[in-house]
């Protein structure tokens, strides 16, 4: 909805007010990101190295230097954005996530001692209770994170209650599980709507102008092409695979050949469905960014874009190449590893053995490292990359006049309990 | 002097951009708007750079509530704004001493947190886990004792325990003998709750102890036993980690190094698998001690009993057979020479103080005394899990014991 004073105030000019804004004309109202890829390359190899010998502590630096990176990088209509977050608030939110989750941890424990240890019943509930405390950690760690970006002077800020969030999610996540994932679309949109329209640019209020229907219309076939697969699956599992050999090959670990032959081609039907899967899925992202990002609406201001769904995907076939590409590349250290030891020490003895475990080690590192570094500049720096560049923005002459609001930045506990939870985001 | 430059001014009331003239006066920093009058003065103290694009020199005010920036994208201007006000604050910033003092107290946490893993939670669990009431360990054994028949048994749910149950007719030959042995181990160990043990069908040669006096013989231990001594042995260790409440012990460690290194160490990537590391090689050290004290006390119950405890040592050595490439270090048993070594050790002043009156271990009638069983009562119970041919017997192979088969359950694994 746009707002009538707004075209009106587009025309008047008072003396005072024209002498302060920017004579020239105003830049043209698209995004770009400003940032190199060797610069972004640098933070997060130092950042994960870092992390490892601070077995994770360092993880609140390294955060800030990315997101940093990300939002000053980050330019619409000529101005960049900021963050202004620090390090030492993340990790104070670390230690107040701590000082609250203690006791519930605690709790829980000796609720265990007590009950039984994994009594499925509690251990369910338990789950669902975290689940639902990570979707409202994460929605005071969108709120931290809002607070902590300033546009042109002007500080974005959340309002809305977190358990209300939480508990939408809540519900929404029933409906989704109890209609095998048909309501996605509408809970997307629903929650969506929720956090843009208290989501506040100084006095701007935020909305999100997606439809729910709209998405399912986009993303019905990849649903479709999902349950195909599963039908698929089992109806080819049914008739090709005697789940007998399959039993058996899986107790007995047998070298009869028929039932090994069952375990490939179970095997290969697996595979075969999970690639389907990872194309769907990568699909179904490219499509939700689209729909997320036309939806986006600030005061006056209408978002556009014209990103495109195989640009995204690419972004994600990187990782998968490059992630392929580590692992080669670490099988082949690891064989040479092995005959250097072989030759080096006996397998069997004390020195053979220690040398194997650091090498397992060392390798696991490598890998765990590499797959991440990969992940970061593949998939999330690209995407962001991909989302600011795809954008226009109409409207945007009205940016000149937002009043800041009396909003606070608010504290960073919502931070460390989605860190603590495993709530993630960026 | 002052330096005048044009840069881009936000005052932080509205979003409004504004070209301003800045004047870098000796105290202060003046910037005017292009009709001249002067927009804002700071201090060159009270300024501070802001993060920033490559080639952007932001300014605001410490401790303002407005969030005014100056933008400086001429670098002459951004040089002379640095030459008069000197090195300035970087809000946000992370410099290397910052990274060097994060890495430093990062390692002094984990060092110290590994020393209480060490040292401080064995010596918790020592003082803690006695104080847990019997009544709750056997609650907590009710539950991890649902979770281990579904594990191990995946066969035929009836006929899991070997050797039925005492109908009308009284239970068979060898249930009678089997349930003559392990009372005999129980009136000798004297537990604070009933002992109830059972021969279950699995191949492998092992025995496993729950908390709440559940002990778990299999079916391939019987097989490999060669006398009712080295039955015995085994169960007797099993009976010493009963006694030693290792069940709770196990939980409370666990929960222990959980909360010690799952707190710590977020989820990055390899975190996770580095909390997993710590806490195997932990628990394998600290099982390890437990096994060795469970031996002790096993071989102490059989010496109690009047016979040779060496014959636990025998069927560890047996059925260890060559061991397999796996470092020390996560081994949750000692190797099978040294715990037959310690019995040893254990048996010989027992066998000193009672003048040599030891069996020698072979069968059911030792040289010193009679022998748990009669040989007619072992006969029988070697034969316990074979009563009803066919059907569950799928796999007569007995298997090398196969270590982490049974994962978490406790240190109680044989």
């Amino acid at each position: 909805m746009r707002d009538p004073t707004v075209g009106a105030m587009n025309d008047f000019a008072s003396p005072g007010f024209s002498a302060t804004i920017v004579p020239i004309a105003a830049p043209p109202a698209g995004a770009r990101f400003t940032g190199a890829m060797r610069a972004f390359r640098k933070v997060i190899l130092r950042g994960a190295l870092l992390q490892v010998v601070t077995v994770g502590i360092y993880r609140f630096w390294l955060t800030t230097d990315a997101r940093r990176f990300l939002w000053a990088n980050t330019e619409i209509g000529g101005d960049s954005l900021e963050y202004t977050g620090t390090a030492m608030e993340l990790f104070l939110g670390f230690l107040m996530a701590i000082a609250l989750l203690v006791p519930v941890y605690v709790l829980l424990f000796l609720g265990t001692l007590e009950l039984g240890l994994v009594s499925q019943l509690s251990s369910l509930s338990a789950f669902a209770f975290l689940a639902v405390f990570g979707q409202y950690a994460y929605y005071r760690a969108r709120r931290y994170r809002l607070t902590r970006t300033v546009f042109r002077g002007v500080r974005l800020h959340q309002s809305g209650s977190p358990w209300s969030y939480a508990l939408r999610t809540l519900l929404w996540w029933i409906l989704i599980a109890s209609t095998l994932g048909l309501a996605y679309p509408w809970a997307q949109a629903s929650l969506e709507r929720y956090k843009l329209a208290h989501t506040h640019y100084g006095e701007w209020q935020g909305k999100f102008a997606g439809s729910g229907t709209r998405l399912f219309v986009r993303g019905i076939g990849l649903w479709l092409i999902m349950i195909v697969a599963f039908v698929a699956l089992a109806a080819a599992m049914a008739h090709f695979v005697d789940g007998a050999a399959l039993a058996r090959a899986a107790r007995t670990a047998s070298k009869n050949s028929a039932d090994g032959k069952a375990v490939v081609i179970a095997m290969g039907l697996g595979f075969g469905v999970l690639a389907v899967a990872g194309v769907t899925y990568t699909i179904l992202q490219a499509i939700i960014m689209r729909w997320w990002l036309a939806g986006l609406r600030f005061g006056p201001l209408v978002v556009t874009t014209t990103l495109k769904k195989r640009r995204i995907f690419g972004a994600y076939f990187r990782c998968f190449l490059y992630t392929l590409l580590l692992l080669i590349a670490l099988s082949i250290v690891a064989g040479i590893a092995i005959g250097v030891i072989a030759i080096a020490a006996k397998p069997s003895d004390e020195t053979g053995q220690t040398l194997v475990i650091a090498a397992t080690v060392a390798m696991y590192l490598v890998l765990a490292i590499g797959v991440w570094v990969i992940y970061q500049m593949t998939i999330k720096l690209r995407i962001w990359r991909l989302c600011v560049e795809s954008v226009a923005i109409a409207g945007f002459d009205a940016i000149e006049r937002v009043h800041a609001d009396r909003s606070r930045p608010s504290s960073a506990v919502g931070e460390g309990l989605a860190d603590a939870l495993g709530a993630g985001g960026i | 002097m002052t330096t005048p430059g044009t840069a881009i001014f936000f005052d932080g009331v509205t979003s409004a951009r504004q070209t301003v003239t800045v004047e870098l006066s000796p105290a202060v920093l003046r910037l005017r708007a292009p009709d001249g009058a002067t927009l804002a003065e700071w201090p060159y103290a009270d300024v501070a750079a802001f993060s920033a694009p490559e080639g952007v020199l932001r300014l605001g005010r410490i401790k303002s509530p407005e969030l005014a920036r100056l933008e400086i994208r001429d670098p002459t201007l951004a040089a002379a704004f640095a030459a008069r006000a000197g090195a300035i604050r970087q809000v946000g910033a992370i410099d290397g001493r910052t990274r060097v003092k994060v890495v430093g107290w990062s390692f002094a946490a984990v060092v110290s947190a590994l020393l209480v893993a060490i040292f401080g939670v064995p010596a918790i669990v020592a003082r803690v886990a006695p104080l847990v009431p019997v009544r709750v360990e056997q609650r907590l054994g009710a539950s991890v004792d649902f979770q281990v028949r579904s594990l191990l048994d995946r066969g035929d749910h009836d006929r899991f325990e070997c050797g039925g149950t005492a109908g009308p007719g009284g239970a068979p030959a060898s249930r009678v003998a089997f349930d003559k042995l392990v009372r005999t181990l129980e009136a000798g160990a004297a537990l604070p709750l009933p002992l109830r043990v059972a021969v279950v069908r699995r191949p492998e040669a092992n025995a496993i102890a729950l908390p709440g006096g559940r002990v778990y013989v299999f079916e391939g231990l019987v097989d490999k036993a060669e006398n009712a001594d080295e039955l015995a042995g085994v169960i007797a260790h099993e009976v010493g980690h009963i006694a030693h409440r290792d069940g709770v012990r196990a939980v409370i460690q666990a929960a222990g190094l959980s909360f010690l290194f799952g707190m710590l160490i977020g989820d990055f990537s390899g975190g996770g698998a580095a909390v997993i590391a710590m806490r195997t090689v932990l628990q394998s050290s600290y099982s390890r001690e437990t096994e060795a004290a469970a031996d002790a006390y096993g071989a102490g119950l059989i010496v109690k009993l009047g016979r040779d405890p060496r014959a636990l040592g025998d069927i560890l050595m047996r059925i260890a057979g060559t061991p397999g490439p796996m470092a020390k270090i996560l081994l949750s048993h000692p190797e099978a020479r040294e715990r037959a070594a310690a019995i040893a050790a254990i048996a010989g002043p027992a066998r000193a103080a009672t003048g040599a009156a030891l069996a020698d271990g072979t069968g059911g009638g030792g040289r010193a005394g009679p022998g748990l069983v009669s040989t007619a009562e072992w006969a029988a119970l070697k034969r316990i899990c074979k009563a009803t041919p066919q059907a569950a017997r799928r796999d007569a192979t007995p298997q090398a014991p196969r270590r982490g088969a049974i994962p978490q359950v406790g240190p109680g694994e044989q």
